[in-house]
């Protein structure tokens, strides 16, 4: 059972949390706008790029943890597992429009062309796809418990896809440029003032989603209590069979 | 016409594209919000 008061008013932290990422967005966009060098093949357009790669890491995060969590609902059958995992899921599509959009807007002017279906771009759509998939899942499934099931799995089939579309751009011939900065630790090409200023706009773009986040948790909570005092039985019009 | 813009507008169109769509995430979280509080 969630509690209804607790869950209604917003909280300070997260209040101040949203203060929080209004200035880090001021101070990663001057960052990026005014203080970032020019790159010596782009120009002023690598200005783009702190914007692009920022949300789509935050993308892969998203997934991640919905996917995460929609398995921790399969796990243990908790509602709030649910409402964390549909969060995060918005949270996902948000931030995979801002990649697919982004990318579309830096590949414009670089590469001269919006789009193309190569292995990394393929695999992007596919997993924008499936994230909508999610919601369309959702959309039509009436009972609660079946439908936080159903999405659980639609959201793990995109966590999936991730290693490869991360890959993607090492393992195929692509459009888009390979990674500049690898998790694995094998190396970094990119100018030092260059990966400061593209590390502080991830950090402020994980601050927005985690207010994003947070704030959708908590409509959630709301709206889940609003409905357990309306109905205090949970009534699931799934069949079970008996022997 | 977007072909015509110049670089000091992609970079601008860019970051105002991602200023526009987090407002408006954050539209849509204040009517949730609204909507949960007058259920």
């Amino acid at each position: 059972m969630v509690n209804n008061m607790k869950a209604r008013k917003r909280p300070l932290w997260l209040t101040l949390l949203g203060l929080a990422c209004l200035v880090g967005f001021g101070i990663g966009a001057y960052l990026a706008l005014v203080a970032s060098p020019p790159d010596v093949n782009q120009g002023y357009l690598i200005k783009i790029m702190y914007a692009h790669v920022s949300v789509a890491w935050i993308c892969f995060a998203a997934v991640a943890l919905s996917a995460i969590f929609g398995m921790l609902y399969l796990w243990r059958g908790r509602p709030q597992d649910d409402i964390r995992a549909l969060a995060n899921a918005e949270a996902a599509l948000v931030f995979s429009f801002l990649t697919v959009t982004g990318g579309m807007i830096y590949s414009k002017p670089t590469l001269n062309t919006y789009w193309t279906w190569d292995a990394k771009l393929t695999l992007t759509a596919l997993m924008v796809a499936l994230i909508v998939g999610y919601f369309l899942v959702r959309a039509l499934i009436d009972d609660p418990r079946r439908r936080a099931r159903v999405s659980a799995v639609v959201m793990i089939v995109v966590l999936v896809s991730l290693p490869f579309n991360y890959l993607a751009a090492e393992w195929f011939r692509t459009l888009h440029p390979a990674k500049s900065l690898n998790l694995d630790g094998s190396g970094v090409t990119m100018d030092a003032s260059m990966l400061r200023i593209l590390l502080i706009n991830i950090a402020v773009a994980g601050l927005i989603y985690l207010f994003f986040v947070s704030e959708r948790i908590r409509i959630g909570r709301a709206t889940v209590a609003k409905r357990q005092a309306r109905e205090p039985v949970p009534v699931s019009t799934e069949v079970v069979r008996v022997g | 016409m977007l072909d015509n813009l110049t670089t000091p507008q992609w970079v601008a169109f860019a970051w105002i594209e991602l200023v526009v769509v987090y407002a408006g995430y954050l539209w849509y979280l204040n009517w949730r919000s609204r909507k949960a509080e007058e259920e």
